[in-house]
């Protein structure tokens, strides 16, 4: 969904720019749950929002089971890891 | 697997189906809660979570006073009361979280806040944390929170020159109660601009060093005594970091690992030996109590860690201490940083 927003990184920008791709591709599948997740903000406290709460929760576990390897929190990666890295993380 | 929580098949006035169903709302905000808790996930993520969490933080009206809660009705007030406790336990679990990857990201980056969405994730979290400190009486666990905002006003006050909401943020939440041994340099951090390093109580700090993060297992910085022993009354020795459940006496006989978090409440005398007790919110001190989760038995107990993922085989990260990057690393070796530690062998 959102390498149609950021593009394919080029092979030749070399692996920081890949990760900020990935990076910024999370981050939009993110940006879509945040938009659920403040529409949810304005619910009245009752046990259906909790319900409600509860899939969303289970949409963000989802999210960062479906986050590649390369963005993941990693002692390899987080000392040469571009900016982009540490605002996913 | 919710079922055997419930082995009458139904509470209070619930069908077993409705009843049922709520144990998997219960349970399943609790996990996830635990998971946010071990999982270093993004910091984007915990703060989408805080976000989700937050608005079911207000406890309703009319709340009944008794401790003791029960699955009556639906929408009942007991019950909402307690999701809304756990709301607000997952809320502070989360935005410590963010203190801590926040404290990460100093190692590895010259400003850490590069961006007005990192200060906003930085603000909601103090604004968490400020709200956590103002309403916990326990002055040990204050402090460990205390430190966490620290953490966070200090990497606000970084970027204060160049992002006005963290100076502002900064300015509303850099004054907290004398009582909360607040190092010197927050509190007029709204004003002082000074850069990097701070003077604290722990010290003059050139970078994080000097803000203790939660570890399991020792937080002797912020004044907190985290290796607790309590005695067994079926064994009759004292034990740390070991689950165990006298089915003779019903009572929690010993301490878990996760007993030791800071905001894990004391084990009350009168519950020891009481008949039926919830004992998940003794046991499981960090994250959300399972205060209609009633456990009878040490199988039934020793199930519900093991769902739960406690136990030491679920790769979680327990170890919070991130101070170098070899550290980091137990991040990625479950369970390695809790049986370095002895909990699991009771040792």
């Amino acid at each position: 969904m959102a390498t149609m927003y950021m593009g394919k990184s080029s092979p030749t920008r070399g692996p920081d720019s890949r990760i900020d791709v990935l990076c910024n591709n999370a981050m939009l599948d993110l940006t879509e749950y945040s938009d659920r997740i403040i529409d949810h903000a304005n619910c009245s406290q009752t046990v259906g929002s909790y319900f409600a709460a509860a899939a969303l929760a289970q949409g963000l576990q989802d999210w960062y089971r479906r986050l590649p390897p390369q963005v993941r929190w990693s002692p390899n990666i987080f000392q040469t890891a571009p900016r982009g890295y540490f605002l996913l993380q | 697997m919710v079922a055997k929580y419930f082995p009458n098949g139904s509470s209070g006035l619930l069908p077993p189906a409705v009843s049922v169903l709520f144990g998997c709302v219960e349970v399943y905000l609790s996990a996830c809660a635990c998971t946010v808790i071990y999982v270093h996930g993004s910091q984007h993520y915990h703060y989408l979570l805080i976000l989700l969490y937050r608005p079911l933080t207000s406890i309703p009206q009319d709340t009944p006073t008794s401790k003791k809660l029960e699955l009556d009705t639906v929408d009942s007030p007991s019950f909402l009361q307690h999701l809304s406790q756990s709301a607000v336990s997952s809320c502070l679990d989360n935005a410590t979280r963010i203190a801590q990857i926040l404290r990460f990201q100093k190692q590895c980056c010259d400003a850490n806040l590069s961006t007005i969405m990192a200060v906003t994730h930085a603000q909601i979290a103090a604004s968490v944390l400020f709200h956590a400190i103002e309403t916990t009486a326990k002055e040990s666990r204050r402090n460990v929170l205390v430190e966490y905002l620290n953490s966070i006003l200090r990497a606000l006050r970084e970027v204060s020159a160049t992002f006005e909401p963290a100076a502002a943020t900064v300015n509303k939440l850099g004054h907290i109660p004398d009582n909360c041994n607040l190092a010197p340099d927050v509190g007029e951090a709204a004003s002082c601009r000074d850069v990097w390093p701070a003077s604290t109580e722990a010290g003059v700090v050139g970078d994080w060093a000097g803000i203790d993060i939660l570890v399991e297992g020792s937080a002797s910085r912020c004044g907190v005594k985290e290796q607790e022993e309590r005695h067994s009354p079926s064994t009759g020795q004292d034990q740390t970091g070991t689950l165990e459940l006298s089915d003779t006496s019903h009572s929690v006989a010993v301490t878990s690992p996760y007993s030791n978090s800071p905001w894990a409440e004391p084990i009350p005398a009168e519950s020891l030996g009481g008949k039926q007790e919830d004992l998940s919110k003794h046991v499981l001190g960090k994250g959300p109590r399972f205060g209609n989760i009633k456990v009878t038995q040490k199988a039934g107990f020793d199930a519900l860690i093991s769902d739960l993922g406690f136990g030491g085989s679920k790769p979680y990260d327990e170890d919070m201490d991130m101070n170098t990057p070899d550290e980091a690393t137990h991040l990625w070796n479950p369970g390695s940083s809790i049986e370095k530690a002895g909990f699991l062998n009771g040792s």
